[in-house]
Protein backbone atom coordinates (compact mmCIF):
# COMPACT_ATOMS: atom_id res chain seq x y z
CA UNK A 1 0.00 0.00 0.00
CA UNK A 2 1.39 3.77 -0.74
CA UNK A 3 0.36 5.32 1.61
CA UNK A 4 -0.23 3.37 4.32
CA UNK A 5 1.62 6.06 6.94
CA UNK A 6 -1.96 8.26 6.76
CA UNK A 7 -3.22 4.98 8.39
CA UNK A 8 -0.68 4.65 10.98
CA UNK A 9 -1.03 8.61 11.85
CA UNK A 10 -5.11 7.53 12.46
CA UNK A 11 -4.75 4.63 14.63
CA UNK A 12 -1.95 5.91 16.51
CA UNK A 13 -4.43 8.81 17.22
CA UNK A 14 -7.35 6.23 18.37
CA UNK A 15 -5.55 4.81 21.39
CA UNK A 16 -4.88 8.37 23.29
CA UNK A 17 -8.26 8.98 22.35
CA UNK A 18 -9.90 5.77 24.23
CA UNK A 19 -7.55 6.19 27.03
CA UNK A 20 -9.14 9.94 27.40
CA UNK A 21 -12.84 8.91 27.16
CA UNK A 22 -12.27 6.50 29.86
CA UNK A 23 -10.44 8.40 31.99
CA UNK A 24 -13.06 8.92 34.19
CA UNK A 25 -13.91 5.46 35.31
CA UNK A 26 -11.66 4.79 38.03
CA UNK A 27 -11.98 3.34 41.70
CA UNK A 28 -9.50 5.04 44.05
CA UNK A 29 -7.93 2.56 45.73
CA UNK A 30 -4.95 2.44 48.33
CA UNK A 31 -2.78 5.45 49.21
CA UNK A 32 -1.06 6.01 45.69
CA UNK A 33 -2.48 4.72 42.42
CA UNK A 34 -6.21 4.25 41.79
CA UNK A 35 -7.74 0.93 39.99
CA UNK A 36 -7.97 2.23 36.15
CA UNK A 37 -8.01 0.95 32.58
CA UNK A 38 -5.01 2.70 31.92
CA UNK A 39 -2.63 -0.42 31.86
CA UNK A 40 -5.61 -2.52 29.83
CA UNK A 41 -5.38 -0.26 27.23
CA UNK A 42 -1.46 0.34 26.85
CA UNK A 43 -1.53 -4.11 26.48
CA UNK A 44 -3.83 -3.93 24.13
CA UNK A 45 -2.11 -1.10 22.31
CA UNK A 46 1.02 -3.42 21.96
CA UNK A 47 -0.93 -6.33 20.66
CA UNK A 48 -3.41 -4.56 18.03
CA UNK A 49 -0.70 -1.88 16.73
CA UNK A 50 2.63 -3.39 17.03
CA UNK A 51 5.44 -1.95 18.97
CA UNK A 52 6.71 1.35 16.99
CA UNK A 53 2.68 2.40 16.73
CA UNK A 54 1.92 1.39 20.58
CA UNK A 55 5.15 3.46 21.96
CA UNK A 56 4.43 6.35 19.77
CA UNK A 57 0.67 6.35 20.84
CA UNK A 58 1.26 5.74 24.60
CA UNK A 59 3.55 8.80 24.21
CA UNK A 60 1.41 10.98 22.51
CA UNK A 61 -0.97 10.01 25.61
CA UNK A 62 1.49 11.10 27.92
CA UNK A 63 2.00 14.11 26.16
CA UNK A 64 -1.34 15.20 25.58
CA UNK A 65 -2.02 14.62 29.53
CA UNK A 66 0.90 17.17 30.07
CA UNK A 67 -1.35 19.73 28.05
CA UNK A 68 -3.88 19.60 30.29
CA UNK A 69 -6.16 16.78 28.43
CA UNK A 70 -8.04 15.01 31.15
CA UNK A 71 -5.96 12.06 30.29
CA UNK A 72 -5.18 10.50 33.50
CA UNK A 73 -6.91 8.61 36.01
CA UNK A 74 -10.13 10.89 37.03
CA UNK A 75 -10.22 12.97 35.08
CA UNK A 76 -6.83 15.00 35.97
CA UNK A 77 -3.97 16.62 33.99
CA UNK A 78 -1.33 18.40 33.64
CA UNK A 79 2.01 18.17 34.80
CA UNK A 80 1.57 17.89 38.44
CA UNK A 81 0.26 14.18 37.65
CA UNK A 82 3.60 13.70 35.27
CA UNK A 83 5.43 14.55 38.56
CA UNK A 84 3.33 13.58 41.30
CA UNK A 85 2.95 9.89 42.96
CA UNK A 86 1.83 8.14 39.84
CA UNK A 87 4.68 9.21 37.76
CA UNK A 88 6.63 5.91 37.37
CA UNK A 89 4.28 3.58 36.35
CA UNK A 90 3.21 6.26 33.91
CA UNK A 91 6.50 6.79 32.37
CA UNK A 92 6.91 2.93 31.95
CA UNK A 93 3.51 2.36 29.89
CA UNK A 94 4.86 3.70 26.52
CA UNK A 95 7.86 0.09 27.14
CA UNK A 96 5.70 -1.30 28.43
CA UNK A 97 3.67 -1.41 25.10
CA UNK A 98 6.36 -1.73 22.85
CA UNK A 99 7.42 -5.14 24.81
CA UNK A 100 4.26 -6.14 24.17
CA UNK A 101 4.34 -5.76 20.65
CA UNK A 102 7.17 -7.28 19.92
CA UNK A 103 6.28 -10.13 22.39
CA UNK A 104 3.34 -10.25 19.85
CA UNK A 105 5.30 -10.30 16.87
CA UNK A 106 7.22 -13.87 17.73
CA UNK A 107 5.35 -16.78 15.80
CA UNK A 108 4.87 -18.88 18.53
CA UNK A 109 3.39 -17.03 21.05
CA UNK A 110 1.11 -14.82 18.07
CA UNK A 111 -0.36 -18.63 17.01
CA UNK A 112 -1.62 -19.56 20.76
CA UNK A 113 -2.31 -15.86 21.88
CA UNK A 114 -2.51 -17.28 25.80
CA UNK A 115 1.07 -17.91 26.02
CA UNK A 116 1.06 -14.57 26.06
CA UNK A 117 -0.54 -13.85 29.38
CA UNK A 118 2.45 -14.79 31.51
CA UNK A 119 4.74 -12.58 29.68
CA UNK A 120 1.68 -9.66 30.05
CA UNK A 121 2.20 -10.73 33.89
CA UNK A 122 5.53 -10.35 33.94
CA UNK A 123 5.31 -6.67 32.64
CA UNK A 124 2.67 -5.67 34.81
CA UNK A 125 5.31 -6.41 37.56
CA UNK A 126 7.95 -4.16 35.88
CA UNK A 127 5.37 -1.27 35.43
CA UNK A 128 5.08 -2.20 39.42
CA UNK A 129 9.08 -2.51 40.02
CA UNK A 130 8.79 0.82 37.73
CA UNK A 131 6.67 2.85 40.24
CA UNK A 132 7.82 1.26 43.14
CA UNK A 133 11.43 2.59 42.44
CA UNK A 134 10.49 6.58 41.70
CA UNK A 135 7.76 6.12 45.12
CA UNK A 136 10.77 4.87 46.96
CA UNK A 137 13.36 7.96 45.62
CA UNK A 138 10.47 10.21 46.08
CA UNK A 139 9.30 9.18 49.71
CA UNK A 140 12.58 7.59 50.99
CA UNK A 141 11.15 4.56 52.01
CA UNK A 142 12.63 1.53 51.35
CA UNK A 143 12.11 -0.18 48.30
CA UNK A 144 11.10 -3.87 48.28
CA UNK A 145 8.42 -3.06 51.09
CA UNK A 146 6.92 -1.15 48.90
CA UNK A 147 6.80 -2.98 46.05
CA UNK A 148 5.08 -6.02 47.90
CA UNK A 149 2.47 -3.81 48.85
CA UNK A 150 1.18 -3.57 45.30
CA UNK A 151 0.43 -6.92 45.61
CA UNK A 152 -3.48 -5.93 46.74
CA UNK A 153 -3.30 -4.73 42.60
CA UNK A 154 -2.41 -8.01 41.27
CA UNK A 155 -6.19 -9.32 41.08
CA UNK A 156 -7.47 -6.44 38.87
CA UNK A 157 -4.37 -6.54 37.02
CA UNK A 158 -4.61 -10.18 35.76
CA UNK A 159 -8.64 -9.95 35.10
CA UNK A 160 -7.33 -7.00 32.81
CA UNK A 161 -4.60 -8.84 31.35
CA UNK A 162 -7.10 -11.53 30.69
CA UNK A 163 -9.21 -8.90 29.22
CA UNK A 164 -6.94 -7.70 26.90
CA UNK A 165 -6.14 -11.25 25.16
CA UNK A 166 -9.40 -11.49 24.60
CA UNK A 167 -10.04 -8.82 23.13
CA UNK A 168 -6.77 -9.44 20.79
CA UNK A 169 -8.28 -12.66 20.26
CA UNK A 170 -11.74 -11.73 19.23
CA UNK A 171 -10.45 -8.74 16.98
CA UNK A 172 -7.21 -10.11 15.02
CA UNK A 173 -9.47 -11.90 12.21
CA UNK A 174 -11.02 -8.57 11.75
CA UNK A 175 -8.27 -6.41 11.71
CA UNK A 176 -5.22 -6.78 9.12
CA UNK A 177 -2.79 -3.95 10.00
CA UNK A 178 -0.02 -5.74 10.96
CA UNK B 1 -22.25 14.57 24.85
CA UNK B 2 -21.75 16.71 21.57
CA UNK B 3 -20.89 19.61 24.35
CA UNK B 4 -17.79 18.08 26.31
CA UNK B 5 -15.49 20.94 27.01
CA UNK B 6 -11.95 19.35 26.93
CA UNK B 7 -9.49 20.38 29.06
CA UNK B 8 -8.65 22.45 31.39
CA UNK B 9 -9.16 25.56 29.17
CA UNK B 10 -11.54 28.26 31.26
CA UNK B 11 -12.75 31.09 28.97
CA UNK B 12 -11.11 34.61 30.10
CA UNK B 13 -10.10 37.93 28.54
CA UNK B 14 -6.90 38.60 30.26
CA UNK B 15 -3.50 39.62 28.96
CA UNK B 16 -3.02 35.37 29.35
CA UNK B 17 -5.62 34.99 26.68
CA UNK B 18 -4.27 37.71 23.89
CA UNK B 19 -1.15 36.22 23.84
CA UNK B 20 0.45 33.96 21.33
CA UNK B 21 0.83 30.36 22.02
CA UNK B 22 4.18 30.25 21.30
CA UNK B 23 5.20 32.84 23.27
CA UNK B 24 3.47 31.09 26.24
CA UNK B 25 5.91 28.21 26.09
CA UNK B 26 8.44 30.29 25.89
CA UNK B 27 8.39 32.12 28.44
CA UNK B 28 7.18 29.23 30.95
CA UNK B 29 10.71 27.73 29.77
CA UNK B 30 13.01 30.60 30.79
CA UNK B 31 10.80 30.52 34.10
CA UNK B 32 10.98 26.99 35.28
CA UNK B 33 14.89 26.71 34.32
CA UNK B 34 14.80 30.47 36.63
CA UNK B 35 13.17 28.42 39.56
CA UNK B 36 15.53 25.68 38.91
CA UNK B 37 18.52 27.84 39.51
CA UNK B 38 17.49 29.19 42.66
CA UNK B 39 19.17 28.14 45.66
CA UNK B 40 17.46 29.61 48.87
CA UNK B 41 13.92 29.72 50.10
CA UNK B 42 13.83 33.05 50.66
CA UNK B 43 14.35 33.46 46.67
CA UNK B 44 12.14 30.48 45.71
CA UNK B 45 9.77 33.13 48.07
CA UNK B 46 10.24 35.50 46.38
CA UNK B 47 9.86 33.64 43.09
CA UNK B 48 6.47 32.43 44.51
CA UNK B 49 5.23 36.29 45.30
CA UNK B 50 6.07 36.89 41.47
CA UNK B 51 4.29 34.02 40.30
CA UNK B 52 1.04 34.85 42.79
CA UNK B 53 1.52 38.34 41.29
CA UNK B 54 1.08 36.93 37.89
CA UNK B 55 -1.90 35.19 39.11
CA UNK B 56 -4.02 38.29 40.61
CA UNK B 57 -2.90 40.36 36.90
CA UNK B 58 -4.07 37.82 34.95
CA UNK B 59 -7.21 37.20 36.67
CA UNK B 60 -6.61 33.54 36.73
CA UNK B 61 -8.61 31.69 39.59
CA UNK B 62 -6.64 30.06 42.88
CA UNK B 63 -9.11 27.54 42.99
CA UNK B 64 -8.61 26.29 39.74
CA UNK B 65 -4.51 26.19 41.04
CA UNK B 66 -5.11 24.15 43.57
CA UNK B 67 -7.20 21.65 41.89
CA UNK B 68 -3.56 21.11 39.66
CA UNK B 69 -1.85 20.65 43.11
CA UNK B 70 -4.20 17.91 43.93
CA UNK B 71 -2.09 15.02 42.61
CA UNK B 72 1.01 16.48 44.34
CA UNK B 73 -0.10 16.96 47.85
CA UNK B 74 0.74 13.84 48.82
CA UNK B 75 3.98 13.87 47.86
CA UNK B 76 4.34 17.43 48.93
CA UNK B 77 3.60 16.83 52.60
CA UNK B 78 5.16 13.58 52.65
CA UNK B 79 8.99 15.12 51.60
CA UNK B 80 8.06 17.72 53.62
CA UNK B 81 7.78 15.57 57.11
CA UNK B 82 10.74 13.35 55.63
CA UNK B 83 13.00 16.42 55.41
CA UNK B 84 12.16 17.94 58.64
CA UNK B 85 12.44 14.78 60.35
CA UNK B 86 15.65 13.48 58.63
CA UNK B 87 18.01 16.28 58.11
CA UNK B 88 19.62 17.48 60.47
CA UNK B 89 21.67 20.73 59.62
CA UNK B 90 22.02 22.93 62.77
CA UNK B 91 21.26 25.07 64.86
CA UNK B 92 18.21 23.36 66.74
CA UNK B 93 14.60 25.07 66.51
CA UNK B 94 13.13 22.85 68.73
CA UNK B 95 13.36 20.41 70.96
CA UNK B 96 10.76 17.58 72.34
CA UNK B 97 10.65 13.78 73.49
CA UNK B 98 8.00 11.72 72.18
CA UNK B 99 6.07 9.48 74.69
CA UNK B 100 5.12 6.14 73.72
CA UNK B 101 2.30 4.92 77.03
CA UNK B 102 -0.91 3.06 76.61
CA UNK B 103 -2.82 6.25 77.20
CA UNK B 104 -1.01 8.41 74.30
CA UNK B 105 -1.55 5.35 71.76
CA UNK B 106 -5.28 5.37 72.66
CA UNK B 107 -5.31 8.94 71.96
CA UNK B 108 -3.47 8.48 68.65
CA UNK B 109 -6.11 6.03 67.76
CA UNK B 110 -9.11 7.74 68.70
CA UNK B 111 -7.72 10.92 67.21
CA UNK B 112 -7.55 8.84 63.84
CA UNK B 113 -10.90 7.71 63.94
CA UNK B 114 -11.88 11.24 64.02
CA UNK B 115 -9.45 12.09 61.17
CA UNK B 116 -11.34 9.13 59.46
CA UNK B 117 -14.85 9.58 60.19
CA UNK B 118 -14.86 13.38 59.83
CA UNK B 119 -12.76 13.59 56.17
CA UNK B 120 -16.04 13.50 54.39
CA UNK B 121 -17.13 16.86 55.45
CA UNK B 122 -13.90 18.94 55.64
CA UNK B 123 -13.18 21.18 52.57
CA UNK B 124 -10.00 21.41 53.00
CA UNK B 125 -8.41 17.85 52.95
CA UNK B 126 -4.81 18.06 52.27
CA UNK B 127 -4.68 21.10 55.09
CA UNK B 128 -6.69 18.45 57.25
CA UNK B 129 -4.51 15.74 56.54
CA UNK B 130 -1.54 17.80 57.63
CA UNK B 131 -3.35 19.09 60.94
CA UNK B 132 -3.61 15.67 61.53
CA UNK B 133 -0.21 14.42 61.50
CA UNK B 134 0.77 17.81 63.77
CA UNK B 135 -1.55 16.71 65.98
CA UNK B 136 -0.55 13.55 66.29
CA UNK B 137 2.47 14.94 67.68
CA UNK B 138 1.63 17.19 69.62
CA UNK B 139 -0.16 14.45 71.54
CA UNK B 140 2.92 11.92 71.76
CA UNK B 141 4.97 14.75 73.21
CA UNK B 142 2.19 16.17 75.68
CA UNK B 143 0.04 13.76 76.85
CA UNK B 144 0.52 10.88 79.91
CA UNK B 145 4.58 11.46 80.22
CA UNK B 146 4.59 9.61 82.99
CA UNK B 147 3.98 5.74 82.88
CA UNK B 148 6.03 6.03 78.69
CA UNK B 149 7.84 2.31 77.92
CA UNK B 150 9.24 4.10 75.59
CA UNK B 151 10.34 8.19 74.57
CA UNK B 152 12.24 9.41 72.09
CA UNK B 153 14.19 12.64 71.26
CA UNK B 154 12.00 14.71 68.86
CA UNK B 155 14.61 17.93 67.38
CA UNK B 156 13.96 19.96 64.33
CA UNK B 157 16.58 21.45 62.73
CA UNK B 158 16.50 24.91 61.15
CA UNK B 159 18.64 23.42 57.74
CA UNK B 160 15.52 20.47 57.44
CA UNK B 161 12.68 22.79 57.83
CA UNK B 162 14.38 25.24 55.54
CA UNK B 163 15.23 22.30 52.81
CA UNK B 164 11.38 21.10 53.45
CA UNK B 165 10.32 24.58 52.67
CA UNK B 166 12.82 24.87 49.58
CA UNK B 167 11.87 21.33 48.39
CA UNK B 168 8.11 21.78 48.52
CA UNK B 169 7.84 25.79 47.10
CA UNK B 170 10.10 25.17 44.12
CA UNK B 171 7.35 22.48 42.85
CA UNK B 172 4.49 24.30 43.78
CA UNK B 173 5.80 27.30 41.24
CA UNK B 174 6.98 24.82 38.94
CA UNK B 175 3.05 23.21 38.40
CA UNK B 176 1.66 26.74 39.12
CA UNK B 177 3.11 28.40 36.06
CA UNK B 178 2.55 25.33 33.77
CA UNK B 179 -1.60 25.51 35.19
CA UNK B 180 -1.49 28.76 34.14
CA UNK B 181 -0.21 28.16 30.71
CA UNK B 182 -3.15 25.13 30.12
CA UNK B 183 -5.78 27.18 31.82
CA UNK B 184 -5.58 30.26 29.51
CA UNK B 185 -4.41 28.45 26.32
CA UNK B 186 -6.95 26.16 23.86
CA UNK B 187 -5.53 22.44 23.48
CA UNK B 188 -5.88 23.28 19.90
CA UNK B 189 -3.84 26.55 19.73
CA UNK B 190 -1.46 24.43 22.38
CA UNK B 191 -0.92 21.86 19.74
CA UNK B 192 0.01 24.57 17.21
CA UNK B 193 2.01 26.11 18.81
CA UNK B 194 3.88 23.12 20.49
CA UNK B 195 4.19 22.20 16.24
CA UNK B 196 6.25 25.51 15.80
CA UNK B 197 8.42 25.47 18.29
CA UNK B 198 9.44 22.09 18.21
CA UNK B 199 10.50 22.56 14.06
CA UNK B 200 14.24 22.50 14.78
CA UNK B 201 14.07 18.98 16.00
CA UNK B 202 13.53 18.41 12.47
CA UNK B 203 17.34 17.80 12.24
CA UNK B 204 17.22 15.03 13.84
CA UNK B 205 14.53 13.30 11.57
CA UNK B 206 11.70 14.25 14.52
CA UNK B 207 8.30 15.02 12.16
CA UNK B 208 7.00 17.46 14.48
CA UNK B 209 3.74 17.97 11.76
CA UNK B 210 3.10 14.39 12.74
CA UNK B 211 3.17 14.65 15.91
CA UNK B 212 0.77 18.07 16.01
CA UNK B 213 -1.58 16.03 13.68
CA UNK B 214 -1.84 12.84 15.72
CA UNK B 215 -2.64 15.20 18.56
CA UNK B 216 -5.40 17.07 16.63
CA UNK B 217 -7.12 13.99 15.55
CA UNK B 218 -6.86 12.18 19.16
CA UNK B 219 -8.35 15.11 20.09
CA UNK B 220 -11.20 15.09 17.19
CA UNK B 221 -12.04 11.22 18.68
CA UNK B 222 -12.28 12.16 22.23
CA UNK B 223 -16.02 13.12 21.63
CA UNK B 224 -16.79 10.99 18.81
CA UNK B 225 -16.06 7.93 20.92
CA UNK B 226 -17.58 8.65 23.97
CA UNK B 227 -20.92 9.23 21.50
CA UNK B 228 -20.09 5.98 20.23
CA UNK B 229 -19.39 3.97 23.74
CA UNK B 230 -23.17 5.48 24.31
CA UNK B 231 -24.55 4.21 21.41
CA UNK B 232 -22.75 0.91 22.43
CA UNK B 233 -24.46 0.59 25.88
CA UNK B 234 -27.83 1.30 24.78
CA UNK B 235 -27.60 -1.52 22.39
CA UNK B 236 -25.95 -3.61 24.78
CA UNK B 237 -28.99 -2.63 27.64
CA UNK B 238 -31.62 -3.18 25.04
CA UNK B 239 -30.73 -6.43 24.16
CA UNK B 240 -31.44 -6.80 28.30
CA UNK B 241 -27.95 -6.07 29.88
CA UNK B 242 -27.93 -4.32 32.93
CA UNK B 243 -24.97 -2.18 33.89
CA UNK B 244 -25.59 -1.07 37.21
CA UNK B 245 -25.74 -4.02 39.11
CA UNK B 246 -24.85 -7.76 38.91
CA UNK B 247 -21.55 -8.99 40.13
CA UNK B 248 -18.76 -8.29 40.04
CA UNK B 249 -17.59 -11.81 37.35
CA UNK B 250 -21.11 -10.04 35.57
CA UNK B 251 -19.71 -6.52 35.55
CA UNK B 252 -16.58 -7.76 33.96
CA UNK B 253 -18.30 -9.68 31.39
CA UNK B 254 -19.72 -6.32 30.56
CA UNK B 255 -17.02 -4.51 30.33
CA UNK B 256 -15.43 -6.73 27.95
CA UNK B 257 -18.70 -7.09 25.75
CA UNK B 258 -18.37 -3.15 25.96
CA UNK B 259 -14.64 -3.21 24.72
CA UNK B 260 -14.79 -5.34 21.73
CA UNK B 261 -17.40 -3.39 19.85
CA UNK B 262 -16.01 -0.26 20.84
CA UNK B 263 -12.52 -1.16 19.34
CA UNK B 264 -14.41 -2.67 16.26
CA UNK B 265 -16.10 1.17 15.78
CA UNK B 266 -13.21 2.48 15.99
CA UNK B 267 -10.44 1.28 13.87
CA UNK B 268 -13.26 1.29 11.49
CA UNK B 269 -13.38 4.64 11.96
CA UNK B 270 -9.74 5.57 11.75
CA UNK B 271 -9.98 3.56 8.79
CA UNK B 272 -12.47 5.86 7.36
CA UNK B 273 -10.49 8.76 8.37
CA UNK B 274 -7.75 7.75 6.91
CA UNK B 275 -9.39 7.25 3.44
CA UNK B 276 -10.96 10.44 3.38
CA UNK B 277 -7.44 12.21 3.62
CA UNK B 278 -5.86 10.19 0.99
CA UNK B 279 -9.12 11.24 -1.00
CA UNK B 280 -8.18 14.77 -0.19
CA UNK B 281 -4.51 14.15 -1.13
CA UNK B 282 -3.24 14.33 2.42
CA UNK B 283 0.71 13.53 1.85
CA UNK B 284 2.33 13.66 5.21
CA UNK B 285 5.63 15.70 5.65
CA UNK B 286 3.79 18.19 2.84
CA UNK B 287 4.01 21.78 3.24
CA UNK B 288 0.26 22.76 4.09
CA UNK B 289 -1.88 26.16 4.99
CA UNK B 290 -3.67 26.64 8.02
CA UNK B 291 -7.02 27.83 9.14
CA UNK B 292 -6.30 28.91 11.83
CA UNK B 293 -2.47 31.20 11.87
CA UNK B 294 -0.74 32.51 14.69
CA UNK B 295 0.41 35.78 15.19
CA UNK B 296 2.79 37.36 16.93
CA UNK B 297 2.01 40.63 18.71
CA UNK B 298 4.09 43.55 20.42
CA UNK B 299 2.44 41.68 23.89
CA UNK B 300 4.44 38.68 23.24
CA UNK B 301 7.92 40.32 22.65
CA UNK B 302 7.23 42.54 25.80
CA UNK B 303 6.70 39.08 28.01
CA UNK B 304 9.81 36.81 26.20
CA UNK B 305 12.04 40.14 27.15
CA UNK B 306 10.73 40.69 30.94
CA UNK B 307 10.67 36.65 31.62
CA UNK B 308 14.41 36.87 30.30
CA UNK B 309 14.50 39.95 32.51
CA UNK B 310 13.27 37.65 35.57
CA UNK B 311 15.80 34.63 34.32
CA UNK B 312 18.66 37.36 34.77
CA UNK B 313 17.32 39.03 37.88
CA UNK B 314 17.70 35.15 39.39
CA UNK B 315 21.35 33.96 38.03
CA UNK B 316 22.07 37.33 40.14
CA UNK B 317 20.50 36.33 42.84
CA UNK B 318 22.08 33.29 43.20
CA UNK B 319 25.68 34.90 42.05
CA UNK B 320 25.64 37.53 44.47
Amino acid sequence: MKNSKIKDITLIALFPAIMGATSTISIPFGGYAPITLQTLFVFIAGLLLGPKKAFLSIVVYLVMGAMGLPMFSGGSSGLGVLLGATSGFLFFFPIAAFITGLLKNIKIINKNIWLIGPFMFIINILIYMSGAAYLSHYLEVSYLPLLLSFWSYLPGDIIKIIAASYVYKRMRNQITYE
Amino acid sequence: MKNVIIGQYIPGNSFFYRMDPRSKIISLMILMVASFILKDVFQIGVMLLFVFALLIIGKIPVGRILRGLRPLMYLLIFTFFFQILLNKTEPVLYQGTLHFSFLSIIVVILVYFFYRFSKKYVPFKMLYLLLFIISIFVVLINVDNVTAFKTTNLAIYQGGVLMALYITLRLVVIVTLSTILTLSTKPTDLNLGLESILKPLKIIKFNTEELAMIISIALRYIPTLLDEANKIMLAQASRGVDFSEGKLKDKIMQVISLLVPMFIISFKRSDDLANAMEARSFVPGKPRTRLHVLTWKSIDTITIVFSTFVFIASIYMVVS
